[in-house]
């Protein structure tokens, strides 16, 4: 861990680290550490990086312009939010399109977690659509996409809009796995057509 | 001329399959589906033959999206070849019907068989008659056919009267017919025997004034198909929804078990959720089909490729494409499919494949070329826009460039190229100067791409501080690696301070590759307008590269 800390916001490569420690089971303790997640595991070119949690967090806001923007605009909503605690309240939407406090909204404050679209694990997401696409799954295999929202939006949150964004993206991506079908009373547009059920083929 | 060789355009322009159209049937999943139909008449027929003749019935649902060949595949059943003598098929469209009434329904599926099925029943049973007829004991056979002793010292023949009804210049004697089959037919079925024999212009059912009245008549038929042709009655009931009189009208039919009958229900998965919500009894039974005939992927790229090479061969009287064409054809197919979702379907796409051959045949083309496949949908869809990329880039463009892609040694040094023209042209503009450019990115670029066959390439370049009109960059280092994991995300650069030396690292989706590589070839040929060098510097600025 200490080797790892030291590294600082460039991170070791876990080869290296593995060369160095040749003796310890360095996968066993890398694996541990990074399911207490101090430690955090990303790709770095072609190779596996390490970081401590917070040297991550550093690196990212260095590398990542999307991640850089998402937390600067975090930062100031946290201190819009505590000026603002009894005032008005500040809409998510004046955050995302990157406006200021001037832009105040009368959106309830519980709103402002809702929309945190950008800050999903899409990849958890994408595991978690499909389970619940699954557990779902009548005999035809088509499922209702108003049915999976409502079950994922006890874990998710997202408005609606991010929700299908977030689904056309998959479905998108692996329109190999999954089959879209028309009709229904929400979900994606296609060729003008809103499609409500989706299905793994 | 149209090209490959094809004498007419051999895809359909109709938004819904006529019957020409309907001849071809393409497809894995398309032609497994139909194979699943023809098995269901086949297990029919052996179970009557086995149970001697006891009534049997079948229920097959068909299931899947609009546009995806449902309709198509129910109309090529009607008239292929495989069921030609073992059923006769009614299609029926739900969605021509209105209102929905039961004579309407009752009309609608008897018009639904084809002029052809009901002159070969009529022939069937004319020739049954002539066959008691001429037997000792025929005497009220040969009456229906009006043959008296006046025709025998002619020399008048039974088959010539029976040329005589089925040419229309002579009308059988009903009442002689009503009398030969009253002991073996019901009343209900005397009656349709009396209106198929007496077709002249068309076929007129016998009228109905009720549910009752009209389910006794599609079973008499049924059943006079059966004793005269041998053959299973086949309902299609195309478009099925949740209307009311509708979901009356099949839950009443699948009840009935009409004999020796196949009852085909054509639904998408919604109008299936509606009739699940809206009449549960229903609903429950068509669970309980004796086949589900699921067309899974039917619009999959596989499905669509295999079908637009079907339509072209089949335009060649069977003849396929060389290779090559074939390959080339896949190829951009494939490519409209991934670029726009609205083409991952069937109906979609052929309809693009019929307005581009026409195209190509005005062109002149002997094959689909890029600028007829951009031609045709600018044309077709003008609103349609190939996303996420920067550059304008034409959609003929976008195809040629991922056809290149293929090459990967090619496009190695093209995006080498691509990225000193961008360096360049950020620099001739005034953006930044070429020692700032230095120190943003180092003394190396690694550049890792997806290109379009699935593979990731890794690049790197040293930047050298050439000439004074120019950043000099030169390939030192080049490696493929068909194993990278990463995922791919557009623009994403770091700097990779932990090696020794600076270096800029830039991920490089497909879409920033297209932009890239058309970018080049601008540069190269002086050919960037004012509008592009704005985009190629919101390009560069979002590669970080100044």
């Amino acid at each position: 861990m200490r080797r790892i800390s030291l590294s600082g916001r460039n991170g070791i490569k876990r080869t290296d680290i593995k060369k160095e420690f040749q003796h310890m089971p360095v996968d066993e303790i890398v694996e541990s550490l990074l399911e207490t997640r101090e430690v955090v595991m990303d790709k770095k070119g072609t190779a596996f990086y390490l970081w401590e949690a917070e040297n991550y967090l550093q690196h990212i806001l260095t590398t990542d312009k999307k991640f850089r923007l998402l937390y600067r605009k975090i930062e100031e909503l946290k201190v819009i939010l505590e000026s603002n605690l009894d005032q008005k309240m500040i809409s998510p939407v004046s955050l995302a399109t990157g406006y200021t406090s001037q832009y105040v909204l009368d959106r309830p404050a519980h709103d402002l977690f809702q929309d945190h679209r950008v800050a999903i694990d899409k990849d958890q997401f994408e595991r978690d659509f499909r389970l619940v696409l699954q557990h779902n799954s009548s005999t035809s295999g088509w499922v209702s996409l108003l049915k999976i929202r409502e079950e994922m939006n006890e874990k998710y949150r997202v408005t609606r809009e991010d929700f299908y964004s977030l689904v056309e993206e998959i479905a998108n991506k692996d329109y190999e796995t999954y089959e879209l079908s028309s009709g229904g009373s929400e979900g994606i547009i296609l060729r003008g057509l809103l499609h409500g059920f989706i299905r793994c083929i | 001329m149209y090209p490959y060789g094809l004498a007419k355009n051999p895809f359909p322009s109709a938004a819904t399959p006529g019957n020409e159209d309907i001849m071809l049937l393409g497809g894995e999943r398309h032609k497994k589906a139909k194979s699943l139909a023809v098995a269901c008449v086949e297990d029919i027929e052996n179970k009557i033959q086995q149970e001697d003749g006891a009534t049997q019935f079948r229920l097959v649902t068909v299931t899947q999206d609009v546009g995806s060949g449902k309709t198509h595949l129910a109309l090529h059943l009607r008239n292929c070849r495989e069921l030609s003598d073992k059923a006769m098929v009614s299609f029926t469209d739900l969605s021509q019907l209105l209102p929905r009434t039961i004579i309407n329904f009752y009309n609608a599926m008897m018009k639904g068989f084809s002029k052809h099925h009901f002159d070969q029943l009529r022939q069937a049973i004319l020739n049954d008659l002539q066959e008691r007829a001429a037997r000792d004991d025929g005497k009220d056979c040969r009456k229906v056919f009006g043959y008296s002793l006046w025709d025998r010292l002619k020399g008048n023949s039974l088959e010539t009267k029976k040329r005589l009804i089925l040419d229309n210049r002579f009308s059988h004697n009903k009442k002689a017919l009503e009398k030969v089959f009253s002991k073996s037919f019901t009343e209900a079925e005397i009656s349709m025997i009396q209106s198929i024999v007496g077709i002249d212009a068309g076929f007129n059912p016998p009228e109905v004034e009720n549910l009752n009245e009209m389910l006794f008549n599609l079973g008499a038929l049924a059943k006079i198909n059966r004793r005269f042709l041998d053959r299973v009655t086949v309902f299609e009931i195309d478009e099925c929804d949740s209307d009311r009189s509708s979901m009356d009208l099949l839950k009443a039919m699948i009840n009935l078990h009409l004999p020796s009958t196949v009852l085909l229900v054509v639904l998408t998965p919604a109008a299936y959720e509606d009739i699940r919500n809206c009449n549960s009894s229903l609903y429950d039974r068509l669970e309980k089909a004796n086949y589900r005939i699921d067309l899974a992927g039917s619009n999959a790229l596989e499905e669509i490729s295999e079908i637009i090479l079907e339509y072209i061969t089949f335009g060649r009287k069977q003849k396929p494409i060389d290779a090559s064409e074939q390959a080339d054809i896949r190829k951009k197919v494939k490519i409209l499919y991934e670029e726009f979702p609205e083409f991952r379907n069937i109906r979609s796409m052929i309809n693009v494949m019929y307005h581009t051959i026409e195209r190509a045949s005005r062109n002149s083309s002997r094959t689909i070329d890029e600028h007829t496949l951009d031609q045709t949908i600018t044309s077709i869809y003008p609103g349609l826009k190939l996303r996420e990329n920067f550059m304008s880039v034409p959609i003929s463009e976008f195809i040629k460039i991922a056809e290149e892609s293929m090459n990967i040694e090619e496009i190695k040094s093209r995006v080498a190229m691509a990225i000193k023209a961008l360096l360049n042209c950020a620099s001739d503009n005034g953006r930044v100067t070429k020692d700032a450019l230095l120190r943003k990115n180092g003394r190396r670029i690694e550049v890792e791409f997806d290109d379009f066959v699935g593979r990731k390439t890794s690049l790197e370049f040293s930047i050298v501080n050439g000439n004074s009109e120019s950043v000099g960059i030169s390939a030192i280092q080049q490696q493929d690696d068909n194993q990278l994991e990463s995922s791919m995300k557009p623009g994403i650069l770091s700097p990779d301070v932990n090696q020794e030396r600076a270096s800029m690292q830039v991920q490089v989706n497909r879409h920033v590759l297209v932009d890239l590589l058309y970018f080049g070839n601008k540069y190269s040929n002086n050919q960037v307008g004012n509008d592009e060098v704005h985009r190629a510097l919101a390009l560069g600025e979002s590669l970080n590269l100044y």
